[in-house]
């Protein structure tokens, strides 16, 4: 069991592969062009713009859509937008992983010294993606502006806490999707239930029912993604004491997500076998 | 026509081997239907009318829009793409059934199961939500409805064939495929009722062939359709249209595709 | 000094039960019935430093479950393995840093780049100096004989090369114990040579300890010191391969060409012999070890015999024996 606080060295080294990993595949994408990577911006592009045009069409009619004018509303938007690609540019790994499992790749994961779950998870990710990354955080401050936001340090704090959150509980859920995938072979649609609730949260929490609004925050932990912070942000939600009983779930969480992986690993046949 | 039964029963069986699975894809489909509806709930809110529909109205047309998504949204036609490129599709050309018809048989189990179990999930739901509804009358089901519905579904595949076949052309399916799902997601009628948009847009829908899939057969379906004959007939225009441009890719991709020797 | 140590080691793998028909399919849905396969069974071993040992069984014996065992692959369901001290299982760096896995046919390379990025990759995950990756590096390229294609994509190589390149790849860091699945399988007879060759060669020089598994009994003949043959999960032999040819197979052959055609009657003075080949210008007589000189005498004398060759009995005939029911 590879301890959680790794040694400097150690770390040093997984960074220095990391990088390595993202420059191979960036030169692997040049070598290869790949114009698909132009329907993917094309689409992205597409799928938000009709997301605002949606928002505009409903909030033509009503003045608050859940307590949230317009431009609140967009900084939602944008900001899961934003989020969510940073997720999947990192984590980009468990798209390839059913394959991996197939093609008994993965066993040569075990095998290299650094961890299976590193190469699994973030060995995909890559520098293409980064690109839109600026955009799409433009469009956050945009919005964080138009709609009255200060920046200042308060503020700032609860962006940056909400997003380190946002990326831990994302960790757990893939990584529980991947010690599923390696029981079930089968990743890719607990992946899309994921996304799913992702697209649940692109309105303001206010929308659901209490239960729902609990399980998207307690439970399945989405919300943390956009509304939450959002919710923070203009003083509609007390900070106190949701921000602490989130940090203690996510790293509840992580834990539990940890665990599941490596006791599914031991239940793991391996392909070829 | 036994090729045709062993593909829809070896269909229907793989839909059951993994249990996770199953029950996932039903978790989402429950997902789906909760967001426009609590989206279009919290809108009411403070008023009785939203671009001419009523609450009711438009919680029958989410309903609606939902059960017919199921059943027309899906095809194993997205399977072609990776099917193309990674030389199964021989394996597939050798067999005596024609690939057309290998999917759509593969569709009609998926469609069938769909449909069972959609009647399980719609008892559930009445049994906890008493969603006003009324049911149209038999003779314009029958008469027109049915139809439309049967286009929109040979529409979807034809469409989702369409964008399979980009695989002769590019080692990547997924993106096309995600424009797609995008323009299925927005412009179909899925998310909102078509006839909210401002009227200057409106007049282009009938032109494109998505609210084909889903807007016009539920509005059909709800009695709010004038003109049924003029859209059953646009409908089958774009059928025909689209079956055109499959046939023609096809025939252009099959050369590229044994000229690769593949 | 011992480098593997394994204590009844066993794998029992948990098969879902599929059957054909859709009312199963359906309760599969709630009830699903596993069949519990015993892939290894209390499987003992204890390998010292710099041997090489083959492991040679038929389809499906257990020999690639129990490789995946020793490099942590897979999780025993009962016993226990040391390599090199460490538990294979917990994967510490510091062990995976000491061993390889090569399995043949599979590829860790990245496709769509030259080699030697893989190379470089590797030297990173490592964690090789420059100076140790230069040296391990001209060493294996030339004694492969690579140079030529470190700058070729991986993808446009053929089976044999990408091989060898898979082989520097997992020698990179000097391992102390190499792990070989089925190294040569689908390679051309030549470049099978030169790898084991060049196994041969690795093992000589850096003392690494090596297990591999294989079906080709050139391998084994060549490779491997000692032999281990596993049959349905159980270990049925462990020791050096001339034993066990002594033991099973306690004759040699003795092949004859003659200088005129001979009649299957002139040989009837040698009746009691078993003749294993019999064309009028060559035979082959199967003789009792002890008894090869004297009989060679009396053949030499009785016959017009043109040339002589005493030789051991093909490997793959004690198999075949050891393997009466089951058949490779």
């Amino acid at each position: 069991m590879k301890p959680k606080a790794v040694d400097f060295h150690l770390s040093q080294i997984y960074w220095r592969v990391w990088w390595r990993l993202a420059k191979l595949r960036f030169t692997e994408q040049i070598i290869n062009t790949r114009f698909s990577g132009l329907f993917f911006i094309v689409g992205k592009i597409t799928r938000l713009l009709f997301q605002v045009a949606f928002l505009y069409l409903l909030l033509r009619q009503v003045k608050l859509f859940a307590g949230y004018d317009f431009y609140q509303s967009l900084l939602i938007l944008f900001l899961l937008n934003f989020l969510s690609s940073l997720i999947q540019m990192f984590f980009r790994g468990a798209y390839h992983f059913r394959f991996n499992l197939i093609n008994g790749f993965f066993d040569f994961f075990l095998v290299t010294p650094l961890d299976e779950l590193f190469y699994s998870l973030l060995s995909y990710f890559d520098p293409l993606d980064a690109l839109l990354l600026p955009f799409s955080l433009g469009a956050v401050i945009w919005a964080w502006c138009r709609s009255g936001l200060a920046f200042n340090f308060a503020n700032l704090f609860f962006f940056l806490f909400f997003l380190a959150l946002a990326l831990a509980f994302a960790l757990a859920w893939h990584i529980v999707a991947l010690a599923l995938g390696l029981r079930f072979f089968v990743v890719d649609n607990f992946i899309l239930l994921y996304r799913d609730l992702e697209k649940m949260v692109r309105f303001p929490l206010e929308i659901y029912s209490h239960f729902l609004r609990w399980l998207l925050t307690y439970v399945f932990s989405v919300a943390v993604l956009a509304p939450l912070p959002v919710a923070v942000l203009f003083g509609k939600r007390s900070p106190w004491p949701l921000l602490p009983i989130l940090f203690f779930l996510a790293v509840f969480q992580l834990l539990l997500a940890w665990r599941f992986w490596r006791f599914s690993l031991r239940l793991y046949s391996s392909a070829s076998s | 026509m036994k090729a045709f039964w062993f593909v829809f029963l070896t269909s229907l069986q793989n839909n059951f081997v993994y249990r996770a699975n199953f029950f996932i894809t039903h978790l989402r489909r429950l997902l789906a239907f909760l967001t426009p509806l609590f989206v279009w709930l919290s809108v009411f809110a403070h008023q009785t009318t939203v671009y001419h529909y009523s609450l009711n109205q438009l919680l029958t047309y989410i309903f609606g829009a939902m059960i017919l998504q199921t059943l027309i949204f899906n095809s194993h036609t997205y399977e072609l793409g990776s099917l193309i490129n990674n030389g199964d599709l021989s394996l597939l050309l050798l067999k005596p059934i024609s690939i057309s018809l290998y999917f759509l048989s593969q569709d009609l189990a998926d469609k069938a199961l769909n449909a069972f179990m959609l009647l399980l999930e719609i008892g559930l739901l009445l049994l906890f939500i008493h969603l006003p509804f009324h049911l149209p009358s038999l003779g314009l089901v029958l008469v027109w409805f049915l139809p439309l519905f049967i286009l929109a579904s040979l529409l979807y595949f034809a469409l989702g064939f369409l964008f399979g076949l980009v695989g002769f052309w590019s080692r990547d399916v997924w993106a096309p495929r995600f424009l797609f799902l995008v323009f299925l997601e927005f412009a179909t009628g899925a998310l909102f009722p078509l006839d909210m948009l401002p009227k200057t847009w409106q007049i282009w829908l009938p032109f494109t062939p998505f609210p084909y899939l889903l807007f016009y057969p539920l509005k059909l379906f709800l009695g709010q359709l004038e003109r049924p004959f003029f859209y059953l007939a646009m409908a089958f225009f774009w059928l025909l249209v689209l079956a055109l441009l499959d046939l023609f890719i096809w025939h252009r991709g099959m050369r590229r595709y044994e000229a690769e020797g593949r | 000094m011992t480098i593997i140590q394994a204590k009844h080691l066993s794998k029992v793998y948990q098969l879902h039960r599929k059957q054909p028909g859709l009312i199963p399919a359906l309760k599969s849905l709630f009830v699903r019935r596993y069949d519990y396969v015993e892939a290894v069974q209390d499987l003992s071993l204890t390998v010292h430093r710099g041997e090489m040992v083959g492991f040679i069984g038929p389809n499906g014996a257990g020999k690639t479950t129990t490789l995946k065992m020793f490099s942590g692959l897979l999780y025993p369901t009962s016993g226990q393995v040391s390599v090199l001290g460490f538990d294979p299982w917990e994967r510490r760096y510091q062990f995976l840093r000491q061993i390889s896995l090569v399995m043949g046919q599979k590829n860790q390379l990245w496709w769509n780049l030259p080699v030697v990025e893989s190379f470089l990759l590797f030297k990173e995950i490592y964690n090789l100096s420059e100076s140790q990756y230069r040296r391990s590096l001209d060493f294996l390229v030339s004694t492969l004989d690579f140079a030529s294609y470190l700058s070729v994509q991986v993808r446009k190589l053929s089976l044999g090369q990408r091989m060898k390149a898979e082989l520097i790849a997992s020698l990179l860091h000097q391992p102390k114990v190499l792990f070989l699945d089925e190294p040569t399988i689908g390679l051309d007879v030549v470049t099978q040579q030169k790898i084991r060759r060049f196994l041969s060669l690795y093992n000589q020089e850096f003392k690494a300890t090596v297990i591999l598994t294989s079906h080709y009994m050139e391998d084994v003949k060549v490779l491997a010191n000692r032999l281990v043959i596993i049959d349905h999960g159980h270990l049925i032999y462990d020791g050096r391969l001339a034993d066990l040819v002594k033991t099973h197979l306690p004759f040699k052959e003795i092949s004859l060409d003659f200088l005129k055609p001979v009649r299957l009657h002139d040989l009837n003075i040698f009746s009691h012999l078993k003749i294993k080949e019999f064309q009028p210008s060559h035979a082959v007589i199967q003789t009792q070890r002890d008894q090869t000189a004297s009989v060679a005498a009396r053949l030499l004398k009785h016959l017009p015999v043109k040339d002589i060759s005493i030789r051991e009995p093909d490997l793959s005939e004690v198999v075949r024996l050891i393997f009466k029911p089951s058949s490779l």
